[in-house]
């Protein structure tokens, strides 16, 4: 790219991109999808160039522009909230008892299972655990990203934690349900 | 402490959000409880395998590609007077697709099919997300087919708080393709709720009879 007193534009926002762009593809999930989300940013972006050097604090201000860019896409052009899977291959697919324990593990190691667990989830309680728990943003970066009150987030992270679970227990990926005991095998309390 | 309650602020513990007194009551309880000691495990290794999920990197290029497009595109815009859809933003419908649909919907075992009844019925506890499935049966590959759920007063889609109507669009696959509602009740009623899919031959619609209880 041009340098930065030929294409300012550029020179300011470039530095920026890679963690636009990895957010982006968190929220939407796969690469074309990230790509289309910052170049609909940038466009718009480009319209506002004079002010981008006024900005103080430029790195979260382009975060909330992307959010609100992905959730007026979500809205306008529909974005699945819901999705619909191959009934084949969802978690209807009754799990396979007594696999060995090597293929659990293998299971359980799976990063796709996670990813096909994660998109299962609801935009708002993906988009809550995605930010937190994959990217790490605090509840208080939450709430400046997204303008959503940090009560509801914690409640939808929660939620999203658990809907998580359920659907690796459903997998067969995690949590194998169990009683609950002690270390000497006294019964402490039914789960 | 008992399990249930420890089960409850475990999520709290690895987020280092407890105060004192009840990490302190946690981490007594889970010193002397295996399943515990499994499920915080457990969960610690869920929290490190999001942390290091992968990003797949963009295109070649990309960043500067789409810088040297925003110029080109905004413009580009204003002369059109409209918005330049994304590459994967489809909307050319496949043509002349031959589609039959069915729709069922089961509680938990979603894979029941009962496209013979006339309204199929499930009730849902209230208060509680419940996922109700509707299958829907398609001849062959559909895409960007328009999918439509209208909701009843006091029945909402979980993560859609507050929205009576979603549309969306959507490709189906050949053969069996599941819908899950992960639907919450917060009146006890039995009012109807509406799919719609409307596709280049026409459009289906079909009614599930939700009861909450």
């Amino acid at each position: 790219m041009s340098n930065s007193a030929a294409d300012p534009f550029g020179a300011l926002l470039k530095p920026h991109l890679p963690k636009l762009y990895r957010l982006a593809y968190r929220l939407t999930t796969n690469a074309a999808d990230a790509e289309d989300l910052v170049q609909d940013v940038l466009v718009k972006l480009f319209s506002r160039k004079d002010e981008l050097t006024s900005i103080r604090d430029l790195a979260p201000w382009l975060g909330r522009v992307l959010y609100n860019q992905f959730i007026d896409d979500t809205r306008r052009y529909g974005r699945q909230p819901l999705k619909l899977v191959s009934a084949g291959h969802d978690v209807d697919d009754t799990p396979t008892h007594g696999a060995d324990p090597e293929s659990a593990a293998v299971n359980a190691n799976s990063n796709a299972q996670l990813r096909k667990a994660l998109e299962k989830l609801s935009e708002d309680h993906r988009v809550a655990l995605v930010l937190h728990d994959v990217e790490g943003y605090t509840i208080k970066e939450m709430e400046e990203l997204t303008g959503v009150a940090q009560g509801t987030l914690k409640s939808r992270l929660h939620r999203a934690r658990q809907r998580l679970r359920e659907l690796l227990k459903i997998d067969g990926t995690f949590f194998p349900k169990a009683s609950c005991t002690t270390m000497n095998g006294d019964n402490v309390d039914a789960l | 402490m008992r399990c249930n309650e420890a089960l409850n602020i475990l999520d709290e513990y690895l987020d280092e959000d407890l105060a004192f007194r009840p990490r302190r009551e946690l981490e007594t309880h889970v010193a002397r409880c295996g399943v515990c000691q499994d499920e915080l495990a457990q969960r610690r290794e869920l929290r490190v395998r999001l942390a290091n999920l992968a990003v797949a990197g963009p295109s070649e290029d990309f960043f500067d590609r789409a810088l040297a497009n925003a110029a080109q595109i905004r413009t580009r815009r204003r002369s059109d007077g409209g918005k330049v859809r994304g590459k994967n933003r489809k909307f050319a419908l496949a043509a002349a697709v031959a589609c039959a649909f069915a729709a069922a919907v089961a509680l938990q075992q979603p894979s029941i099919e009962n496209p013979f009844a006339n309204v199929p019925e499930a009730t849902i506890a209230m208060h509680e997300v419940t996922p109700v499935n509707l299958v829907f049966w398609a001849e062959r590959e559909l895409q960007d087919a328009r999918l439509s759920i209208q909701l009843p007063e006091g029945i909402e889609l979980a993560g859609y708080e507050k929205r009576s109507a979603l549309t969306w669009t959507t490709d189906l696959e050949a053969g069996r393709n599941l819908l899950r509602l992960p639907l919450v009740g917060h009146v006890a009623t039995a009012k109807d709720v509406t799919a719609t899919l409307e596709h280049p031959q026409g459009t289906k619609k079909f009614r599930l009879k939700i009861t909450v209880i």
